[in-house]
């Protein structure tokens, strides 16, 4: 055998495309030499040297990968043999393993050997197991030799004797039999094709590698000579003479090398001597969109692969199987189907971008429709029938856009979606069946929907179909699952270990490639990203087969695994002139060892090598809202303006709440949650409706007090609000306000009436108070007679006073002072604090006029509902200390106008609260002013 | 050092007292070490609480080691005491620097989190777990999706409605009167179950086998209880009317016995009993107050052990929805971790969980110990005890008068019993005795600080508390009060470094104010500022402001930000907080859901829309807000189901193309990364704002990060909103740089930090007591210290007393620590309201002792100049690299989609063909037979299930075929190539279906399977083979076939 040592400062690829032209000096046809890589990249790189130095067509050599070498050799020695796939052998052992039942006992995990789900983690990983020990040639007896150590080991040691018997008496195949067989059974006639032989790049050999490469050697030794049988290696030069120049940047997080990246990247380094290397795939796409975005397709390459798991495609059907999860069968046949959950499934991308006569905008426009329109409906759960016909039919009479097509089209339409994602999967028989649908909404999405359009869709879609058609086509496609969260889990398990080539041919530009793509290939300029312990070198965990047990088998270790990388790494930037590494320092990660070791390298040498840091430019000064001036259109719209008590309250609080609230009319969009205005709206309607019928009623007694009444009609109201099916949270809140009610009816009004004469004089009683150039409008909750005094209520769902309370003695001075030295403050300012609300006064100033009450015989008050206990004491009077609220109303009236004439002032601009703690925290207007930060 | 085996021992290390530098000096002793057992750096574990702390200790270990190869002054001298010769040193940190660099992996520097993390992953079958799964460090938005779903079905048909319905009444009863009426109590409730999973999943304490059955003793005892309280208040209320009792001038007792018979008991549990409340009470009416007093007594008592009733029962059923989804998404709390393996560790072997993990650990370094919790604690103590029995050791490092994790399980009373046990170990019966070592040098602060420090918690404290308290409770026998001895507080005495005799200045500033809260605050707040740089000669980069809590430090915050003082506040760093990322979260949510006008009005009056807009149209403000403006109208004329995007559509059409119309095509089908990606361009984000690179760098980071997870647009804006189960620094800016600024943080933050001058904010509250505790296996709700006030209840008042105790301790630490965070200026503001009646301030003992002390005003000025300044002009910013998108732009009309079903059919049957070199005509029979094995074999192998007689009958048109079948015939001279490799001059590499060369001539058979092939593409493709052929085989004559299957056409192609 010839080994051929070569500097890491030299390319082993050229030198061997030199050798390989050097020993055929005759004709163009190389096909006779087999040149065999641990991978399949060099190959690219050693036909284009080859194209390179010979400058025409020519037949090149058999270029191939170990693992190519071995299947083709495998293929002659026992051509009846089939290959399993990964997921069959895991079957496969998941069926031996049920003949040893006790097995779960003695690891104490009982639920291991249920089913194929549950079982198929933990078999990917004894079959890796055992796929290793087949390719050391390690007999199961070792297992009995440690099982005093590792008790489950007496156990596999059966188990993996009897895998590899099933393989054979079954004619199956795996990766490591077919080392093993081939390194058993390779005999001379199947080299006969090949006359000369390379063995390039190798470094740290299996057992059976080696036992095939003896045996290649031996052939080639004595068919030819020593020089047929070549083997090509790179040596690990520690002393270098020229080292190259080295980088080290550090970067407060991922995207930071990617932006500096970007930076060094000029464009005249964009050829195949300049690489990019990525330890772990999360940068590809930050990588993809900042960096190799701006240039030309075919100024680089991309070989590495990519978790099919992280693309969207996986993320549609994880929304599918938490809807279906999240569904249940209500009736016979009829299936209800919480409305969160629905929403994320039309709402999905792919989904609400299906076709509808070629064009997605109409499904577009049809899903968020019946997104409004559920939200507005608040229901929590909708059949699935329902949706197909009512909901539809509703949705489409609200909405002009979807009136150019027909109704049946539409129906029709969402009925086959349904179909093809839902319905299909109710009744589910096996395995394939499972796939077949799966491959189904794939195929779907594909022909009709914007899906396609991504440039990178392909490929992962038809990776995908090929995984499903794999599972569907394989021993263990009758395979059933209880239920249907079973299926999901075992293809989400195995897609976990799917990545999606990113194949990088032909040759050309920029190399991206993922570390170990770059074995035995030298380049120039090497920026090396990532470079953080876990990610690089990655971290290897087996307890399976633990290190020590591993060096006791001659198995390579952790530690040998991590010298290998090592080894490689060093070759690759040792080979180069100019390196960057780049890593991350964020407190949370530790920088790879290799750079420490690089460091210390030249450290010892005496030499300087300095860590380059990346820092971002960032403010962090806390945004304040700007001043609104008044504009024309602004000042004939407060001129007509008719006020509410809500509205001056929120003017009140901030005058840039009320512009953008009542001026732009800007009104957040629902969400699905019940909050407290919602409550508040159910329980005031609960109690309109119950008083509405003593009306005319002279007086109520207590008999009048019906609570079965309350419960009656606060259900109507919720089945009205939000339809049949009361459930979760939406139950509990009924109950309470069932139970709230009742209180107030029983223990505080009950009161009232032993108390005193009670009437209802007006429920939802409307008013209009005009005061000087401005009107006032609004509601009132309740006006009752209670013997002589008639009283203005407003139920309020909170317990706390301070949201309503006056400090009326304050007052005058304030406003003293504002008349003075007005412009120095704005009124709103000077009021916080004083006045929390203006709602009652306003109510008493309006009753007063409308019915011409005198004000000593009105009494104003909130009832302040959400108090832990209902008694007397939820009654709030902000005027509860004075003989006569005929004095304060005055005083409050002229703030009114006062605050009116600021509000329609034009050289006053709309400003924003000082009091941002207590007025931004909870405001829908936040973002609009940069007020997060009050949080 | 550590010279006899086993060794344990523990290491008090008051706060600047060199507590990583004694740490790492011994972990490298360990190894240079020629007397030390099993010093091997695989047998050696330190364990911290931070990751952040690993890689400093790691980072100082080498630093040391290259030290001492370097032959440094200091370095030698220090390990020279340990017999090394100073040539040895050099070799020896040499070795072990080479050794660590070399096996990395065993330079075990860990979080107490990641080891047992560890240990549980070595074991995770035994746990019942298999494969690859995902442990949470948080789990609140975890916990919060199983309660919805466990939630979402329920209602009064469901089997649990009972028992929540009652746990909502149980949950009234007990609320304070103060409290609003739980109108949604979902959300309280899982309040509840949260704070009691919690609990449960991080105690020790085993709880009791028949718990249930004693809760359903205590509810008859309860019922009973609140029978006999309500007949004795009957009856007193009874006597009081008709005997006409007099009762103390503002006594409430009648109005409670009033709300009692009403069935309000929760009144009871502030009713005062320690006198009785009658004027001259006769005997019986003591007798009857006596009894009323006991039943009061016992319906408290039983009230506090079934409080938890009704939400265990609840929490039972939960934890099963809980269960199924950690299976389902593949997931586990690392409180569950630790508790697992808590439950098995007796079980477990400790030789195999060693095999397991690799090596043995022989010698453990514990940082930070008074933070570890007893679930951690009681994992570690056995495999340190199985360590210590084999002749390891354990070295303890902590410092429990700066215990103030509390709140996240911690116990520092761990270490204090270790101590108190160390002349007779029970915990690790291999040793002797513990060794006990403090140290008592402070090498940061000045002299005068550590004195301000010593005598503030040994005096005057002291002194203050013992004047406010009579509760026997609150005193150890010597008449200390507890809280100043159970952490240590009491001793906490230091030397000062020499360098720092004379060195420090401590003020206690009392800002008092009358209504005029804020503005008095803010004034005294800059001014403090503007002192302790100006007149102390300090720059903005050597302050720290600390707070106590993150509200005060925005509101500090925002006061400094009006003054335009730059600072650093590490509350404000999230970068939900910033303007830009807000309106960036406005566009997608417009984007995800256009008629969402809200969202799409927001981001048009955004500052991104703003600048982009510019130039585009004139009085660009005034145009969009006139736009909005007249949509009001529009809205109001009921034309609302038209989206406003719409509206602007046709009202900007420039507008829309330049900015929305691309994006809003593209939100269906891009990722969420891409998306946002494109709009980063589309709107020129960073280069529009600069000022903004960290966070929009940072929005990208998360967004890559919530990806990987798998989540799309809908998910992130929740996530966004939710904050996810990520640590609290997940969504912060990283650390700003190159300003000359102030830093603002909580005390908690700056734990472990040194400034040269402090300024703290005393905003500390007295923490509340936990309510809900395990004990002796059963759950207690703790009531007030109020309704304890009675000798019927003595013993839940020593354990509420003990609760308190030990809580105020850490109220007390945190202010250690905020104290002894200053190098040489400390600045105390102690805000306060002027004359109130209670002392002022009125929340904190502590802060209100502080507040009694006068500190003279001095002159100061630094006399410190070497403190290290921060990094301000090491490295620039990434200079401004973004750079328009060329490649990878989707193409919007669709070329032919391929099928992908016709290419795998055609892949397979070129494989099928490939294996065919010739063919017998003679014997069709046998060869079909061969070739339908082929097909067998390959669909087995490739798992498809092409139909074997549809293919067949395609391979038999194709071999049956007149003018083929003479290239399938052996004839002499023939070779044929299948799959004939041919490479052209630029090595890229082309492949021919079958190459057939007789003597001269050279045929090339192309195969065409598919329905929609191309006859041109296919074409060129041969006359690229001839051409490719002839420049290899002059002369000869080639000669090229493409047989198109479907119509069972030949093209025949002259060379």
């Amino acid at each position: 055998m010839k080994k051929i040592l070569i500097s890491p400062k030299e390319n082993m690829i050229e030198k061997i495309a030199e050798y390989i032209i050097s020993c055929n000096s005759i004709d163009l046809d190389y096909s006779e030499a087999t040149v065999v890589f641990p991978n399949k990249r060099p190959k690219y790189f050693l036909l284009k040297y080859l194209g390179e130095k010979i400058s025409k067509p020519f037949f090149p050599p058999h270029i191939i990968s170990m693992d190519e070498f071995i299947d083709e050799t495998f293929a002659l020695i026992s051509p009846d043999y089939k290959n399993l796939t990964i997921i069959e052998s895991v079957y496969l052992l998941f069926e031996i393993f049920q003949k040893y039942p006790d097995f779960a006992e003695e690891i104490e995990n009982r639920d291991l050997l249920n089913d194929f789900e549950s079982f198929f983690p933990f078999g990917l990983k004894i079959f890796e197991c055992f796929e290793e020990l087949k390719i050391e040639d390690v007999q199961s007896q070792i297992f009995k030799y440690y099982e005093s150590l590792i008790s489950f080991y007496a156990f596999l040691s059966k188990v993996y004797e009897e895998f590899y018997s099933t393989l054979e008496t079954k004619k199956f195949s795996t990766r490591a039999f077919k080392y093993w067989r081939v390194s058993k059974d390779l005999n001379p006639h199947l080299l006969s094709r090949t006359k000369r032989f390379l063995l390039c790049g190798f470094h740290g050999l299996t057992k059976t590698e080696k036992e095939i490469i003896a045996k290649i050697n031996d052939f080639f030794e004595k068919q030819y000579n020593s020089e047929a049988f070549s083997q090509w290696q790179y040596f690990d030069e520690q002393n270098l003479s020229h080292k190259p120049h080295i980088e080290i940047i550090e970067s407060p997080d991922r995207h930071g090398q990617i932006f500096m990246l970007n930076h060094l990247l000029s464009d005249n380094i964009l050829e195949e001597k300049t690489l990019i290397v990525l330890p772990s795939e999360d940068l590809l796409f930050p990588l993809l969109k900042n960096v190799i975005s701006r240039f030309e397709e075919d100024k680089y390459n991309i070989s590495m692969g990519y978790p099919i798991i992280r693309t969207p495609l996986w993320s549609l059907f994880e929304t599918i199987s938490n809807f279906l999860y999240s569904m249940f069968e209500y009736e016979k046949n009829k299936y209800l189907i919480p409305v969160r959950e629905y929403l994320k499934f039309i709402l999905h991308p792919y989904v609400k971008n299906i076709f509808f006569e070629k064009d997605s905008t109409v499904t577009r426009i049809l899903f968020h429709s019946i997104e409004d329109y559920l939200t507005e409906q608040e229901a929590a759960g909708v059949l699935l029938e329902d949706m197909e016909e009512i909901i539809i039919e509703k949705v489409y009479s609200q909405t002009e856009e979807l009136k150019k097509y027909s109704l049946f089209s539409l129906k029709k339409h969402i009925k086959k979606i349904h179909q093809v994602f839902i319905r299909d999967f109710f009744q589910i028989k096996d395995l394939k069946d499972f796939s077949y649908k799966c491959i189904n909404i794939l195929r779907y999405i594909y022909e009709r929907s914007t899906a396609s359009y991504h440039p990178l869709f392909f490929p992962f879609y038809s990776n995908m179909v090929n995984i499903l058609e794999e599972i569907s086509n394989s021993l263990l496609s009758a395979v059933q699952f209880k239920d249907l969260s079973g299926y999901f889990n075992l293809l989400k398990n195995y897609l976990r270990s799917i990545r999606t080539p990113f194949e990088g041919i032909p040759l050309r530009g920029l190399q991206v490639l993922g570390f170990l793509e770059t074995r035995n290939l030298s380049f120039k300029n090497i920026f090396f990203l990532d470079l953080n312990e876990e990610i690089f070198p990655p971290l290897y965990e087996d307890y399976i087969l633990p290190l020590r047990v591993r060096e006791a088998l001659g198995l390579p270790t952790s530690r040998d695994r991590e010298k290998l990388i090592e080894y490689y790494f060093r070759t690759l930037i040792n080979g180069a002139d100019k390196v960057y590494l780049f890593y991350v320092e964020d407190g949370k990660r530790e920088r790879s060892r290799f750079i420490e070791k690089i460091i210390w390298d030249r450290e010892k040498n005496l030499e300087t090598i300095t860590v380059k840091k990346i820092h971002y430019r960032m403010s962090l000064s806390a945004q304040k809202p700007t001043d609104i001036k008044k504009e024309e259109h602004h000042l004939n719209f407060l001129k007509d303006f008719l006020f509410s008590p809500s509205s001056i309250d929120v003017y009140l609080k901030c005058p840039i709440k009320f512009y953008y609230q009542y001026i732009l009319g800007l009104r957040e969009k629902k969400t699905k949650e019940v909050d407290a205005a919602e409550i508040g709206s159910i329980v005031h309607e609960v109690l309109a409706k119950f008083f509405r019928r003593f009306l005319n009623r002279k007086k109520i007694s207590k008999r009048d007090l019906d609570i079965d009444l309350i419960r009656k009609i606060t259900e109507e109201e919720f089945t009205r609000k939000y339809g049949n099916f009361i459930s979760g949270s939406l139950f509990l809140i009924r109950e309470q306000i069932i139970k709230r009610v009742s209180e107030i009816i029983q223990n505080y009004y009950g009161e009232v009436i032993s108390k005193n004469d009670l009437s209802i004089l007006a429920i939802e009683e409307p008013f209009i108070l005009n005061l000087t150039n401005f009107s006032i409008t609004g509601k009132i909750d309740i006006v009752e007679k209670r013997c002589e005094k008639t009283f203005v209520i407003d139920y309020k769902t909170s317990g706390r006073k301070d949201d309503y309370k006056i400090k009326i003695e304050k007052i005058p001075e304030i406003i003293e002072w504002y008349k003075n030295e007005k412009k120095e403050e704005y009124l709103s300012n000077l009021l916080s604090g004083v006045i929390a609300s203006l709602q009652i006064p306003i109510y008493l100033l309006a009753i007063s006029k409308q019915k011409s009450i005198p004000l000593d015989e009105l009494v104003g008050i909130y009832l302040l509902i959400g108090k832990a206990y209902i008694d007397e004491e939820i009654e709030f009077n902000p005027f509860k200390n004075f003989s006569t609220i005929e004095n304060p109303l005055e005083i409050l009236t002229g703030v009114l106008e006062i605050l009116i004439e600021e509000i329609k002032n034009p050289n006053i601009p709309f400003y924003a609260t000082k009091n941002f703690e207590r007025n931004c925290l909870y405001c829908e207007f936040q973002k609009i002013c940069g007020t997060q930060w009050v949080n | 050092m550590v010279r006899d085996f086993p060794n344990l021992t523990i290491v008090k290390a008051s706060a600047g007292s060199g507590k990583t530098y004694f740490l790492t000096k011994t972990f490298l002793e360990f190894l240079l070490s020629e007397k030390i057992p099993y010093n091997d750096l695989k047998n050696i574990l330190a364990i911290t609480f931070s990751n952040n702390a690993a890689i400093e200790i790691k980072e100082k270990i080498i630093a040391w080691l290259k030290n001492l190869y370097f032959a440094k002054e200091q370095a030698i001298e220090e390990f020279e005491k340990i017999g090394l010769k100073k040539e040895d040193l050099k070799t020896k940190a040499e070795s072990i620097i080479e050794k660590i660099l070399d096996s990395y992996s065993d330079f075990q520097v860990r979080t107490i989190d990641s080891f047992l993390t560890k240990i549980f992953k070595a074991e995770s079958l035994k746990f019942g777990y298999a494969g690859d799964f995902q442990i949470l460090m948080n789990y609140e938005n975890f916990l919060y999706r199983a309660f919805e779903i466990f939630l979402s079905v329920f209602n009064e048909k469901s089997p649990l409605a009972e028992e929540i319905l009652s746990l909502i009444e149980n949950m009234e009863e007990t609320l304070p009167l103060e409290s609003v009426y739980p109108w949604n109590p979902s959300k309280r409730i899982f309040m509840e179950i949260r704070n009691l999973y919690r609990i449960i999943i991080k105690s020790t304490e085993n709880i009791d086998e028949n718990l249930f059955e004693k809760l359903k003793k205590y509810s008859e005892d309860y019922e009973n209880s609140k029978k006999s309280l309500l007949s004795l208040a009957e009856k007193f209320y009874e006597e009081i009317k008709v005997r006409e009792l007099k009762l103390h001038s503002r006594s409430n007792f009648l109005r409670k016995l009033e709300a009692l018979i009403k069935g309000r008991y929760k009144e009871v549990f502030d009713l005062s009993v320690t006198k009785i409340p009658i004027l001259s009470p006769p005997e019986d009416i003591v007798k009857l107050w006596n009894r009323f007093r006991k039943a009061r007594a016992d319906y408290i008592r039983y009230y506090s052990k079934i409080y938890c009733k009704p939400y265990i029962t609840v929490l039972l059923s939960f934890e099963e929805v809980l269960k199924r989804l950690k299976l389902k998404e593949q997931k586990i709390f690392i409180d569950d971790v630790n508790r697992l393996i808590g439950e098995k560790i007796d079980y477990l072997k400790i030789p195999e969980i060693y095999i397991k993990l690799g090596e043995r650990i022989y010698h453990y370094f514990i940082d930070e110990f008074q933070d570890t919790s007893p679930s951690q604690w009681r994992n570690l103590k056995v495999l340190i005890e199985n360590s210590l029995s084999e002749g390891g050791s354990l070295l303890i490092v902590g410092d429990t008068k700066q215990a103030i994790y509390g709140f996240r399980g911690a116990d520092y009373t761990i270490m204090s019993n270790l101590i108190k046990e160390a002349n007779r170990p029970k915990d690790f019966p291999s040793v002797r005795f513990y060794k006990i070592q403090s140290l008592i040098n402070n090498y940061r602060s000045g002299d005068r600080i550590i004195k301000f420090v010593e005598k503030f918690f040994i005096e005057e404290l002291k002194d203050y508390l013992q004047e406010q308290s009579e509760k026997e409770e609150f005193f150890n026998r010597e008449n200390i009060p507890l809280p100043l001895t159970l952490s240590d507080l009491w001793e906490c005495k230091q030397i000062p470094h020499e360098k720092l005799k004379d060195i420090g200045y401590v003020k206690i500033e009392k800002i008092e104010y009358e209504d005029d809260e804020e503005s008095i605050q803010k004034e005294a707040f800059i001014n403090l500022i503007r002192k302790i740089k100006e007149k102390h000669n300090f720059y903005n980069r050597d302050i720290a402001v600390l707070a106590f809590k993150n509200k005060t430090l925005h509101q500090l915050s925002a006061w400094l930000n009006e003054k335009g003082i730059d600072f650093i506040s590490f509350s404000s760093l999230d970068i939900r907080n910033r303007k830009i990322i807000g309106e960036l979260l406005s566009l997608l949510k417009f984007l995800f859901s256009p008629i969402d006008n809200f969202s799409f009005s927001t981001f048009l009056l955004s500052e991104i829309a703003r600048r982009n807009f510019e130039g585009f149209i004139k009085n660009q403000d005034g145009e969009i807000e006139k736009f909005l403006y007249s949509l009001r109208a529009y809205e109001n004329n009921n034309f609302a189901s038209e989206a406003y995007y719409v509206r602007f559509r046709d009202n900007f059409p420039t507008l829309w193309e330049k900015f929305f119309s691309s994006l809003f095509k593209k939100v269906g089908y891009l990722p969420l990364y891409d998306m946002v990606s494109e709009i980063y361009m589309n709107f020129r984000l960073f280069e529009l704002f600069p000022e903004e690179e960290g966070a929009l760098i940072k929005f990208l980071e998360i967004l890559l990060m919530f990806e990987e997870k798998g989540g799309g647009l809908k998910d992130f804006i929740e996530f966004y909103e939710t904050s996810g189960d990520e640590d609290e620094t997940f969504w912060d800016l990283g650390k700003p740089f190159g300003k000359d600024a102030i830093t603002l943080m909580t005390v908690h933050k700056a734990k472990g930090l040194e400034f040269p001058a402090i300024l703290l904010w005393t905003d500390m509250d007295t923490s509340r007591l936990d309510r809900i505790i395990i004990h002796r296996g059963e759950f207690l709700r703790l009531p007030s210290e109020k309704a304890l006030d009675e000798e019927y209840l003595s013993d839940l008042k020593r354990i509420r007393e003990d609760i308190y105790n030990k809580t105020f301790t850490e109220d007390l630490n945190k202010l250690y620590v905020a104290l002894t965070r200053a190098k040489e200026v400390l600045y105390i503001a102690i805000p306060c309201k002027k004359g109130t009646k209670k002392p002022c301030p009125r929340k904190n003992d502590a802060v209100r002792c502080l507040f009694n002390l006068e500190t003279p005003e001095e002159e100061y000025r630094r006399k410190i100049n070497d403190y290290d300044s921060i990094e301000t002009h090491h490295y620039s910013v990434i200079p401004h690299i973004y750079s328009p998108t060329k490649a990878l732009q989707p193409s919007m009309i669709q070329q032919a989609m391929p099928s992908l079903n016709e290419i795998r059919r055609g892949q397979f049957l070129h494989q099928i063909m490939a294996t065919i070199e010739y063919f017998d005509y003679t014997r069709p029979e046998e060869e079909f037979f061969h070739i339908k094995r082929i097909i067998e074999k390959l669909n087995f192998e490739l798992k498809t299930s092409f139909d074997l007689e549809l293919i067949l009958e395609e391979i038999t048109n194709l071999l049956q075929n007149q003018t083929l079948q003479k290239y399938f015939i052996p004839l002499k001279d023939r070779v044929v190539f299948t799959e004939k490799e041919i490479s052209d001059e630029k090595g890229a590499l082309h492949r021919i279906d079958r190459l057939i060369v007789d003597g001269e001539k050279l045929t090339i058979l192309e195969y065409k399977f598919g329905k929609n092939f191309d006859e041109k593409e296919a074409t060129e493709q041969v006359n690229q083979y001839i051409k490719l052929l002839s420049s290899l085989y002059k002369e000869r004559k080639i000669e090229g076939l493409i047989y198109f299957s479907p119509s069972k056409r030949i093209k025949k192609i002259r060379g």
